[in-house]
């Protein structure tokens, strides 16, 4: 199942600068708070920093900093779970906004509600062009089981969509 | 095939996964059935929803601040030591922990020898000290080691 890959013989910086978009991306969308991911990216390229500096060796970057980005944002958010409140704050934001933001900010608020594995598998799917065979890897799972994920990821955001368009927003799903 | 069944295929044709087989079971299934099809149209206009969300570029402060941090980490295994950044290898960790145990419990059993008469030297005194300072560092080592394990798994 794993396919093989040549071992990365990069400094830090070049890695940084190769993989900094893409897992900002992730973290940004997997915990849904500007400030909150620049902390959780910052400790994501520490570790990698760190585990170069002992000489460790790692396979696959990309593949590394999502587990280790995936694992940090899940301890952030079980770390922040109380701070839920937000939301209604947000909702009541996203009333000015006009009929196209506010289907978008809809969505971003259905995906930001999805529990692990199925904001993870979501994500790593639609946004990071993963395979199945990979986000299996990275969520440490079968290809089956994503499979299930992203099935049942994509149902819970339907099923909050139109839920959302029942109390009044214009638009359809 | 049953309508979940179909529900769950749908999902995989969005990420273009399916195979063959199922490509041509999924067609039949919702040539015949209304609610999947309609599924299916609701799921392909979740998609087109989904890829609204841009991506985002790491703000430059924030790619400044990864690399401040990264320069500013210690070098040499004994100021990491000392800033928790170093790992012990974990066969040197159990053996330490090991080890530690063993002379933590002697230590407070204190000596061996059960009848012993006569004033009691300084012998453990001096030495339970030193034991104590041993006893910080292996909840050190064994903090470690957990870290280690958990970084491991990553
Ligand atoms: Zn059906």
């Amino acid at each position: 199942m794993t396919p093989a890959r040549k071992t990365d013989s990069h400094s830090f910086t070049q890695l940084f600068h190769l993989h900094k978009n893409h897992t900002y991306d992730f973290v940004l969308k997997m915990l849904g708070d500007k400030d909150a991911a620049a902390d959780v990216v910052q400790d994501v390229f520490v570790k990698l920093h760190e585990h170069m500096d002992r000489n460790l060796p790692i396979e696959d970057t990309k593949f590394w900093l999502f587990i280790v980005a995936r694992n940090l944002c899940l301890n952030y958010l079980r770390r922040h779970r109380k701070q839920q409140p937000l939301d209604s704050v947000i909702d009541s934001l996203e009333h000015s906004y006009n009929a196209v933001d506010s289907r978008l900010s809809a969505l971003r608020q259905a995906v930001g509600r999805l529990d692990s594995p199925y904001k993870e598998g979501l994500i790593l799917k639609v946004y990071q062009g993963f395979t199945y065979a990979e986000i299996a890897e990275i969520l440490g799972t079968t290809v089956p089981a994503v499979r299930a994920i992203l099935f049942k990821a994509r149902n819970q955001l339907r099923d909050e969509l139109n839920r959302t368009q029942a109390k009044g927003d214009s638009y359809e799903l | 095939m049953n309508c979940e069944h179909c529900r769950q295929l749908i999902s995989v044709a969005v990420d273009q996964e399916l195979t063959e087989g199922e490509r041509g079971s999924l067609d039949e299934h919702l040539a015949q059935c209304s609610e999947c099809a309609q599924y299916a149209e609701q799921i392909r206009e979740l998609e087109r929803l989904t890829a609204e969300w841009e991506a985002s570029v790491m703000p430059f402060d924030v790619e400044q601040a990864v690399l401040s941090r990264a320069r500013a980490k210690p070098h040499g295994w004994l100021p990491r030591l000392w800033s928790g950044s170093y790992r012990i290898p974990r066969p040197v960790a159990w053996a330490a922990a090991v080890l530690l145990l063993v002379l933590t419990v002697d230590a407070v059993r204190g000596p061996s020898i059960p009848e012993q008469t006569g004033p009691v030297n300084s012998g453990p005194a001096l030495i339970r000290p030193a034991v104590q300072k041993i006893v910080l560092t292996e909840s050190d080592v064994v903090s470690t080691y957990t870290t280690q394990a958990v970084s491991k798994d990553l």
